[in-house]
C-alpha cells in the first residue's frame, strides 16, 4: 500500500470527508463491478455502491489496520449484495434484457464477443450467491485465496473447492446457453 | 490419479498451489490431453470474466457527492437527536426535582397539622376525663339518665302505634 492512500485511510477515520471522497474515486469503480456482478442490474449495483460507501465510512472505527482497506471494504460490498440476494429471492425474479446492455458491437467478431459477455452474464445469475461471490472476489476482484478466506470467514480449503465447484457450474451454464 | 489432478485444476489456474503440487499437475498435463485442455478452458473463462465486468462503468458521474450528501445528511441527524435527547433529560430531571420539592413540602405540612389534631385530641379526652373524675355520682347520675332515656322511647314508640291503629 503506498503511503498516500494509507494517509488517506488514515484521515477519513478521523472523519476528514474530503479524504474519504479521494478514497471513493478511488474504490467506486471496483465496488460497482462487485455489485453488478453478483445482482446484475446497472441501478440497483450503483445503489449498492453508494450504501456500502456510506456504511464504510460510519464504521471505520471499526478498520483495526489501514492495509486491509480494501478487503475490509470488499467484505461490506458482499456482506450488501447478499442481503439484496436475498431479499430479491422473496421477490418476483427480474431477468437482464440483453439489449439493455452498454456493450456495443460494430464487427462480426465483437458481435460473437458480446453475445458471448451477455451469455457469461446470464450463466452468472443461475450461479447461487455463494459460488458467485467467490468467482467475483476471484476472477473479477483478483483476491487471493488466502484474502478469500479472510473477506467470507471461511477455510482457505473451502475457498479452494468452492472455486473449482463454482467453476465448473459456470463452464455447465454456458454451454447450456 | 487423473480425478485426483483435475480437482486441483482450478487451483492451477489460479497459480496457488504449493510447488510439489504444481509440479504433480505439470507432470500429469505433460501426459494428459484432456486437462491440458480443461486448463487452457478455465484460463479462457478467467479472461472472459475479467473482461466483461471490466468494462463496466457507472452512469452515475457524482457519486462522490450523493455518497458525502448522504453522510452529512445521516451525521447531522445523529447530534440532532443526541442534543434532543440531553435536553430531554435535563427536562425530565428538573420535573422531578421539583415535584420532589413541592411534594416533601406538601408531605412536612400534613405531617404537622396531623401532629397537631392528634394532640389537641389527646388533650381533649384527657380533660373529658378529668371532668368525669371530678364529679361525685357519676355512675348513678349516667343510670338515672339512661332509665329516663329508655322511657321515653317506649312512650313514643306505644303513641305511635296507637296513633297508626286509629288513623
Amino acid at each position: 500500500m503506498d503511503h498516500e492512500l494509507q494517509q488517506l485511510i488514515v484521515k477519513a477515520k478521523k472523519g476528514d470527508q474530503d479524504s474519504f471522497s479521494e478514497l471513493i474515486q478511488r474504490y467506486k469503480r471496483k465496488v460497482f463491478r462487485h455489485a453488478f456482478a453478483m445482482v446484475h442490474d446497472q441501478m440497483e449495483a450503483e445503489d449498492i455502491t453508494q450504501e456500502a460507501f456510506v456504511k464504510a465510512y460510519f464504521s471505520m472505527d471499526h478498520l483495526k489496520e489501514e492495509f486491509a482497506f480494501s478487503s475490509w471494504l470488499t467484505k461490506i460490498v458482499a456482506n450488501l449484495c447478499y442481503d439484496r440476494i436475498k431479499k430479491r429471492e422473496k421477490q418476483p425474479q427480474l431477468q437482464m434484457d440483453p439489449e439493455q446492455t452498454e456493450l456495443i458491437a460494430d464487427t462480426q467478431s465483437e458481435v460473437e464477443n458480446l453475445q458471448l459477455k451477455i451469455s457469461l452474464q446470464l450463466a452468472m445469475q443461475k450461479l447461487t450467491p455463494g459460488h458467485r461471490t467467490v468467482i467475483v472476489l476471484r476472477d473479477i476482484q483478483g483476491f487471493s485465496y488466502q484474502e478469500i478466506a479472510d473477506i467470507l470467514e471461511i477455510p482457505e480449503g473451502t475457498v479452494k473447492s468452492r472455486i473449482n465447484l463454482a467453476r465448473k457450474e459456470l463452464r455447465k451454464e454456458l454451454l447450456r446457453g | 490419479m487423473h480425478e485426483e489432478i483435475n480437482g486441483l485444476l482450478s487451483a492451477y489456474a489460479d497459480d496457488e498451489l504449493g510447488s510439489k503440487q504444481r509440479k504433480e499437475v505439470e507432470k500429469h498435463m505433460s501426459v494428459c490431453g484432456e486437462c491440458r485442455d480443461e486448463v487452457a478452458q478455465l484460463l479462457e473463462l478467467k479472461t472472459l470474466l475479467s473482461s466483461t465486468y471490466e468494462e463496466l462503468e457507472m452512469k452515475n458521474s457524482n457519486m462522490e457527492q450523493m455518497v458525502l450528501a448522504r453522510i452529512r445528511s445521516e451525521s447531522a441527524h445523529e447530534p440532532q437527536s443526541s442534543r434532543g435527547g440531553v435536553a430531554a433529560a435535563l427536562a425530565g430531571a428538573m420535573i422531578l426535582i421539583a415535584f420532589l420539592w413541592f411534594a416533601s413540602s406538601v408531605i412536612t405540612k400534613g405531617i404537622h397539622v396531623g401532629v397537631t389534631l392528634t394532640s389537641i385530641s389527646f388533650s381533649l379526652i384527657r380533660s373529658a376525663f378529668s371532668v368525669a373524675g371530678a364529679l361525685p355520682n357519676l355512675l348513678e347520675i349516667f343510670l338515672v339518665l339512661a332509665l329516663i332515656v329508655l322511657l321515653a322511647s317506649g312512650w313514643s314508640v306505644r303513641r305511635l302505634l296507637d296513633t297508626k291503629s286509629t288513623g
